[in-house]
């Protein structure tokens, strides 16, 4: 008994010492992401979650607000529902596929989910979607979240910000709205 | 504050199981309002589940649909008039069933593939009979205390809430004989209805016809494979032993009054990405004369997601279908503007981008087509 209490909580240990060390600081003097994919304007005092093709960004924990910057391969783009991404896909198709694919990675399909617009829009020069959804957690908290995204030849670029609706999501929308603005394809990619 | 609610019910349940006595079915509605200390905390507890249901939105919100199938119950059982209760929850699994209290919910999912009113009374029959005859206490009394428990935790930690729910009443069946009981009693209910009682085993074949086509896996009743075989066995014998009446099927009344939910059902399914189901429902045209024209559109909608070879013309042609049977439904007009604009047939295309606008100023979409009727004059024409 005492042995596996031990080991459960040297793992807990391990895997809290393994998050702490991937959540890294931003500061204002070197605020330029940059990986092999796209760079964006990080903000200052933010904490980012660097996992390669994907960054997770946050001030007061993921719980309280979350922005994700993602890149998935044309295959891997809509893991749930098993489509690919391609540039045939007009924008709102995009934008379809993408809430089947958030509704259907529920297990309840989020019933409750509202899709308060639904708007086509551009990002580095290319054509994408900008979706604003709502819903509500079991415990009653409302949440709101948006989500942008586009194709090219390389794969799907998506951008996300998901907070509580109380307090949070109104106050740091700008926030999103900057790494939206200062999002960039990076040219190696673009030229492959 | 539900898995407070489940947990009560389910602390309930173990209580009258430790209670060794006799169970007697209701003779009549006089009697439900006489119920013993351990039914009156069972009926409470299944009040609370009542009123968790309605506050976390689970209630399908047509009131017209509403009465039409209290209607039936209340043909069905009408000494219990106001003692049952049936209520349409808002969810594509294949399942309906009954609480301790009267209560007895059927879902959408069911209702959307049942084919006619004969056969949704062959269901309500059967789960009010498990009211009656007190089959949920009954069960209790028979099942061990652990079974109880381990029946808990996999309620509690379920998901969806509905799932937890629904737990803890006939949702996963009672045992095989109470099912029977509730397939002869619930088959004579429908016999004194003047219902067509050829319809009963019907309902379950169309039902296993469903989970085996759909390749539908869920633990519920009435979409368990071998529970569905079982109902068809039982109704079969039956129908054998009690010549078959042919009253009332109820065929043209339950087609209106279900007619939007089945085009729900396929829009919930798209909404998933779940196109090969809408193409299971909708390519079989016995099938297809269910639902309502319109239904083209979706199934246009499936081949233009699945996109395999010749899905394009397909869905194309599904969308004429659709405009041309169902012209005040919209979306097709938009689906096929964009089939046009993809074939590079731009002033087809601009023409029903146009209409669609025309017949849906407020379209939520209308900023996506706005610029896609922009982008139809700098390429090249038809």
């Amino acid at each position: 008994m005492f042995q596996i209490r031990f080991v459960a909580i040297l793992l807990s240990l391990l895997l809290l010492t393994s998050c702490v060390s991937n959540w890294k600081r931003i500061d204002d003097k070197n605020n330029v992401y940059q990986n092999s994919w796209f760079t964006f304007n990080a903000p200052a005092g933010w904490m980012l979650f660097d996992r390669g093709d994907s960054v997770t960004l946050s001030r007061d924990g993921p719980d309280l607000q979350r922005i994700g910057v993602v890149f998935n391969e044309p295959d891997k783009a809509f893991p749930t529902i098993k489509k690919p991404a391609s540039t045939n896909m007009l924008p709102s198709e995009l934008a379809e596929l993408t809430i089947a694919e958030i509704r259907a990675s529920q297990k309840n399909g989020m019933p409750g989910m509202e899709i308060v617009s639904n708007m086509p829009v551009t990002i580095d020069g290319h054509q994408g979607f900008a979706l604003h959804l709502r819903f509500k957690l079991d415990s009653g908290l409302r949440y709101e979240t948006l989500v942008n995204g586009f194709v090219t030849l390389q794969g799907l670029y998506a951008l996300y910000f998901r907070a509580p609706t109380l307090h949070f999501f109104n106050r740091d929308q700008v926030v999103y709205n900057k790494i939206i603005a200062t999002f960039r394809v990076n040219h190696h990619v673009q030229e492959k | 504050m539900i898995v407070h609610q489940l947990l009560y019910f389910i602390f309930s349940l173990f209580l009258v199981s430790c209670a060794a006595q006799s169970i007697k079915s209701f003779e009549d509605a006089n009697q439900t309002k006489n119920l013993s200390a351990e039914e009156s905390r069972i009926w409470h507890a299944s009040g609370e589940f009542d009123h968790g249901l309605v506050a976390n939105g689970s209630i399908y919100a047509d009131d017209r649909l509403q009465r039409y199938v209290q209607q039936v119950m209340d043909r069905l059982y009408p000494e219990y008039k106001g003692s049952i209760i049936v209520k349409v929850v808002d969810s594509p699994s294949l399942n309906a069933f009954a609480l301790p209290n009267g209560s007895i919910y059927i879902n959408t999912g069911m209702l959307a593939r049942l084919d006619n009113e004969a056969q949704m009374a062959t269901v309500l029959a059967h789960e009010g009979v498990h009211f009656i005859n007190k089959h949920g206490l009954k069960q209790r009394q028979n099942i061990e205390n652990n079974n109880i428990v381990s029946m808990g935790i996999t309620i509690v930690t379920g998901v969806p809430v509905l799932g937890q729910l629904m737990g803890a009443s006939s949702i996963y069946g009672f045992s095989r004989d109470l099912e029977r009981e509730s397939d002869a009693e619930g088959y004579k209910r429908l016999q004194d209805a003047d219902y067509d009682t050829s319809q009963a085993a019907i309902t379950f074949q169309y039902l296993l016809a469903e989970v085996e086509a759909l390749n539908i896996d869920e633990p519920y009743f009435f979409s368990s494979h071998p529970d569905l075989v079982e109902r068809i066995d039982s109704f079969t014998e039956l129908s054998s032993r009690v010549p078959g009446r042919r009253g009332y099927t109820g065929q043209r009344a339950y087609q209106e009054m279900v007619s939007d939910l089945r085009l729900e059902m396929l829009a919930d399914y798209l909404a998933v990405g779940k196109y090969q189901s809408v193409l299971l429902m909708l390519t079989n045209s016995n099938d297809f004369n269910r639902y309502p024209p319109e239904a083209k559109f979706y199934l246009g909608e499936a081949y233009r997601l699945r996109g395999e070879e010749g899905d394009r013309a397909r869905s194309g042609q599904a969308y004429q279908y659709a405009i041309v049977h169902a012209p005040q439904f919209v979306a097709s007009y938009r689906a096929l503007g964009i089939h046009y604009m993809k074939t590079e047939q731009l002033q087809k295309a601009e023409k029903l981008f146009s209409k669609y606008l025309e017949l849906a100023p407020d379209a939520p979409d209308r900023a996506y087509i706005e610029n896609y009727r922009a982008s139809l004059g700098t390429t090249k024409g038809d």
